[in-house]
């Protein structure tokens, strides 16, 4: 609607809006459905429908209407029974002078935590995974998941007092 | 025992999380078992690495679909469709239309729209408000008629004027917020302005950085204010010592409600401010100051207040 503004129409800018949001979009549905090819769909299904709609969707609110509209996609489809969020890899670490039995417990106790935060309720499990592995601020999850900061920081302690309740004991101080 | 009890709790983690503990708290805190198992926690999982995603594969993907959509075709290309005779007319009319008309942007309740001009000066505009201005020779007359309320940063340049009904105001480069709703307020936060009362009158007045005008009751008043940017475009609408009427007035101009008040009295004096995204709150602030009870009906277009 504003002409001054750069048109959605217009496939350069179509694919700049493609380019920066397209991966962090795929990354917060991921986040909630587990399921790597199943947000990769979802998104790539917003961005089909934005094609059509690109006249009527205004250039400086496109951020807020991709994660509004994926979101929405994702409430539709059906509920996964069960998150394995198998696609989340380790950091690998090239040199290692640990030794071996450590190794193995660190394993352990990473595989232990991907299945405790797999098993977060859907809320938790998608700000915790914003704030520690995309490392966006509380502010920045607030804006996407369209909630106050004040919530966002109910959620996040909610996830890590249940983490700690399933991993707490693997971890011994003395 | 009962300490780690404390500390695993979540409002103390939210908390904690928002940076309002105590630098007591905090110090018992971080000795802890719980806060040590956290930290721990914590370092295993910001070695989790997001999926790798082929941003192009999708891309091409999605151009390719894109392709095969029909889009709604512009007013301007489908009249190709109709018959030559009729299409000649109608071309000829749109073009003149085109040429010699005005670009108009309004918004409705609620609404907050930006736009940008060919000089690269920038209107925000606050709900309710519409701005018009020539299609054509924009460098060449920097003029635009206008109402309800918006921020300019105008670029340098050729003198750049705002009509509205009350006045004009002109400036050449700077930053200026008007308000004209019912009373015309006019706030300058950089450079400096001129405002020209429609009213013969009333004679022009100057403001510099830091001055607002108020236009009322057929009087103009000048005073000093402070602030950086206009509350509105943080989506909040504050008030200093108003008549409580001024707040139902801004609610329903960001609201899309009316308001049914019998025993309301509206001339109390309202200090505070409400927020422009959320219905419930921006009420709730408001109205418990003032003691006054409201419900909401159920499809949410009409607020009835009672003391």
């Amino acid at each position: 609607m504003t002409e001054q503004e750069p048109s959605i129409c217009e496939q350069k800018v179509y694919e700049r809006i493609f380019r920066t949001h397209y991966e962090a979009v795929t990354r917060y549905i991921y986040f909630k459905c587990g399921d790597i090819q199943q947000a990769e769909d979802i998104v790539q299904n917003v961005f089909v429908k934005l094609w059509k709609l690109c006249s009527s969707v205004s250039f400086s609110k496109v951020k807020a209407y991709l994660y509004r509209a994926a979101n929405n996609a994702f409430l539709n489809e059906k509920e996964h029974e069960k998150i394995v969020l198998k696609h989340l890899k380790k950091v690998s670490n090239p040199v290692d002078h640990e030794n071996p039995e450590y190794l193995m417990q660190m394993e352990e106790f990473h595989e232990k935590l991907k299945n405790a935060i797999a098993s977060l309720p859907q809320k938790e499990r998608e700000v915790y995974l914003l704030s520690r592995v995309e490392k966006k601020t509380y502010a920045e999850i607030a804006e996407i998941t369209g909630l106050g900061v004040k919530a966002i920081e109910r959620r996040m302690s909610k996830a890590l007092l249940q983490l700690r309740d399933v991993l707490g004991k693997e971890l011994k101080f003395k | 025992m009962p300490m780690e009890e404390k500390y695993a709790n979540e409002d103390f983690l939210a908390r904690w999380l928002a940076e309002e503990l105590s630098e007591e708290e905090l110090v018992g805190f971080m000795t802890s078992d719980v806060y040590r198992q956290l930290m721990a926690i914590d370092e295993e999982a910001r070695k989790l690495n997001s999926p790798k995603i082929d941003v192009e594969k999708a891309l091409a993907l999605v151009t390719a679909k894109n392709k095969q959509t029909i889009k709604e075709e512009p007013l301007i290309k489908r009249l190709r469709w109709l018959s030559a005779a009729a299409a000649s007319i109608a071309l000829l009319f749109a073009g003149y239309t085109y040429f010699f008309g005005n670009v108009t942007y309004t918004t409705g309740i609620g609404e907050k729209e930006s736009v940008l001009l060919a000089d690269g000066s920038l209107i925000e505009m606050n709900a309710n408000s519409s701005l018009s201005y020539k299609r054509f020779g924009w460098e060449e007359d920097r003029a635009v008629d206008f109402e309800g309320e918006a921020f300019f940063d105008v670029r340098s340049g050729k003198d750049f004027k705002v009509r509205t009904q009350k006045g004009t105001i002109s400036v050449l480069g700077t930053k200026f917020n008007v308000r004209d709703r019912k009373d015309l307020k006019i706030q300058c936060y950089e450079g400096s302005i001129v405002f020209t009362p429609a009213d013969k009158e009333l004679s022009p007045s100057q403001l510099s950085e830091g001055m607002e005008i108020y236009y009322g009751d057929g009087k103009i008043n000048t005073k000093d204010f402070s602030g950086q940017v206009p509350d509105w475009k943080n989506g909040f609408s504050s008030f200093s010592r108003q008549p409580f009427s001024k707040v139902l007035e801004e609610l329903a101009l960001q609201f899309p409600v009316t308001f049914n008040m019998d025993s309301i009295q509206t001339d109390r004096l309202f200090t505070g401010k409400f927020t422009h995204n959320n219905l419930e709150n921006a009420l709730k602030t408001t109205m418990e100051p003032m003691g006054i009870k409201y419900l909401i009906s159920a499809d949410k277009r009409i607020v009835t207040l009672s003391e």
